[in-house]
């Protein structure tokens, strides 16, 4: 009980908050009603977290408290996929204002993220609009090529395009670079249909022009690392860095380099939603983060969270009949599928439950429930995660910034009193953790 | 030098990009000073100890330069005293190059108190009570 002295309120000793000391592969992020902080544990797999919640109710402040904490507490490296709004420009600021109270309880102090914005370079894109703190990156022009399914929805055919790669390879070693007269040139040449049925002949003839027009849809759009002219047109770009660490050096894909380096990237896409295909261009990079991760064991070791904001958009209501799934959708379901033992994970929020993909759903092992107004998509949820229907009201009845979370697996939690460990699988409520960097209020 | 940058030099970690050039935001040369405005705002307290998120190079900054950033310095309390630690500031600043001493701010500069109070009740805690802010209009 609270013991008045002196005008202030004392906690009686007993009743103090211990110090808990979470391990390093705990990520805390929910205060029980019940007393007790509320861990997500990263095992041997990475997890999948959802955030659910109708608008302005906490959803993505709960994702940027998450990305805080698993930058500090733990090894993992992080990736903020989407910034579609501007909204993570001040991130490297301490949180100095919201909710210190909760920051009290769990004697966490406000501290910054060191990010750095990744911009793709387009060529509606302003340079004096950009934050100093950020880097413009390309498509490589090489990668496309190596690895076409990751961009070009050509399904099977994709495989005519990889077997030009060693052509093209020769040109950017002889030339330095490749033009689009090279691409053109190669691409007509090489990818011919010798076949005497005169269908495979004109799909062949297809299939060339639906290639160029791709390369020249990208290049018009200046996000092709391609032409030293255009290069130079739409200034310097990076897409490799060398990364000098511990006496070794390595040269990586952007994004993975800033994580090698202990840095949290932020790619921002506000400009590239006005283009064609900003699916493909998120598709790609997902898919090359994985791949690289995948095939590199310090990095797999240390593992890789994907911080994705509005899931929803990049899938495109695919729970509708008949809806097909983005190439970007694949590319995050099949980090759903096969990301866990590859050691990469993703932590996504999500404002209409109803839109999100079956697949995704089913390997979400985590799902935190905000407060929502439609009956029928707590119900959704309720099917999903099976769990007893008088949850149902109290995720109707939650307040702003409480939250329910929900497991197939465990959570860890420690009692704030007695400091004691448990584990368990039952639904908890409580309220979420405040961001320690700065939050920026929607619209602001 | 931004918050990225800063924590790399502390881990002893160096980037560079396809053409062996340092990537912006995270140059270690202090004196790139174009770099600072991207930080709406700094907290500097009186002893001119930073309490925002970042030391670095605030106090080498005369005050003509801080106005050319465009911002602006507020104070929490109206009066002599908030003026005492303007100057204190100030005169912090005339010691590491210019000699130049201001007794007075333009006006066009000062922030009155019943706005500078809404600020920092916007900033929140972390304003040291004898706190001086610089903001950017």
């Amino acid at each position: 009980m609270l013991a008045r002295r002196d005008g202030r309120t004392y906690l009686i000793s007993d009743q103090r908050y211990k110090r808990v000391n979470i391990q390093s592969n705990e990520i805390p992020f929910l205060i029980s009603n019940d007393g007790f902080l509320v861990c997500i544990p990263i095992g041997k797999d990475m997890p999948i977290i959802g955030i659910t919640a109708s608008r302005r109710v906490g959803k993505t402040i709960t994702l940027h408290s998450f990305k805080d904490r698993v930058y500090w507490y733990t090894n993992t490296g992080c990736i903020f996929i989407s910034d579609y709004q501007n909204e993570t420009k001040n991130y490297h600021l301490p949180n100095d204002s919201f909710l210190l109270e909760l920051l009290k309880i769990t004697k966490e102090k406000p501290i910054g993220l060191p990010k750095i914005h990744i911009y793709p370079n387009t060529n509606s894109l302003k340079e004096e609009n950009l934050p100093p703190d950020s880097i413009k990156t390309s498509l490589p022009v090489l990668e496309l090529i190596k690895y076409p399914e990751s961009y070009f929805e050509l399904k099977n055919s994709a495989m005519y395009l990889r077997n030009l790669y060693p052509k093209f390879e020769e040109i950017n070693k002889n030339e330095g670079t490749i033009s689009m007269e090279n691409i053109e040139n190669v691409i007509n040449e090489h990818l011919a249909g010798n076949s005497m049925d005169k269908k495979v002949r004109e799909g062949f003839e297809n299939l060339k022009t639906k290639i160029i027009e791709s390369f020249k849809d990208i290049a018009s759009d200046g996000s092709l690392d391609i032409d030293l002219d255009l290069k130079e047109r739409f200034g310097r770009v990076t897409t490799y860095l060398n990364v000098k660490k511990d006496g070794k050096e390595y040269w990586d894909y952007i994004f993975v380099g800033l994580v090698r380096a202990g840095l949290f990237p932020i790619f921002m896409t506000e400009d590239l939603l006005q283009k064609r295909k900003w699916e493909n261009y998120i598709s790609f990079i997902v898919n090359k983060i994985f791949n690289s991760i995948k095939n590199d064991k310090e990095l797999k070791e240390k593992g890789l969270l994907l911080f994705i904001d509005e899931m929803e958009r990049i899938f495109k209501k695919s729970r509708k009949k008949n809806a097909q799934r983005s190439i970007a959708g694949d590319s995050f379901v099949n980090i759903a599928k096969i990301g866990g033992p590859n050691r990469v994970g993703m932590i996504y929020t999500n404002l209409n439950y109803s839109e999100l993909d079956d697949e995704l759903i089913s390997n979400t092992k985590y799902m935190i429930v905000l407060q929502h107004t439609s009956d029928k998509e707590v119900k959704l949820i309720q099917k999903d995660f099976t769990f007893e229907k008088r949850y149902v009201q109290t995720i109707l009845n939650l307040k702003k910034l409480e939250a329910m979370a929900f497991t197939k697996e465990k959570f860890v939690k420690y009692n704030l009193i007695t400091g004691e460990k448990v584990t368990d699988t039952e639904p908890v409520i409580g309220r979420i953790l405040p961001p320690l960097s700065y939050p920026q209020p929607p619209g602001d | 030098m931004t918050f990225a940058g800063y924590v790399l030099q502390q881990r002893g970690i160096s980037i560079l990009n396809e053409y062996n050039e340092e990537l912006p935001g995270l140059s270690k040369d202090s004196e790139n000073r174009d770099i600072i405005p991207s930080r709406p705002y700094i907290i500097v307290d009186t002893f001119g100890t930073p309490t925002g998120n970042l030391e670095p190079q605030w106090h080498d900054l005369t005050y003509e330069e801080v106005l050319k950033l465009g911002y602006v310095i507020v104070v929490r309390r109206g009066g002599w005293f908030a003026g005492q630690q303007v100057n204190y500031i100030l005169m912090h600043k005339s010691k590491a190059g210019s000699e130049r001493k201001m007794d007075r701010f333009p006006n066009k500069h000062y922030v009155k108190y019943d706005s500078a109070n809404k600020i920092f009740k916007f900033m929140g805690r972390n304003v040291s009570p004898q706190g001086i802010a610089l903001i950017k209009l």
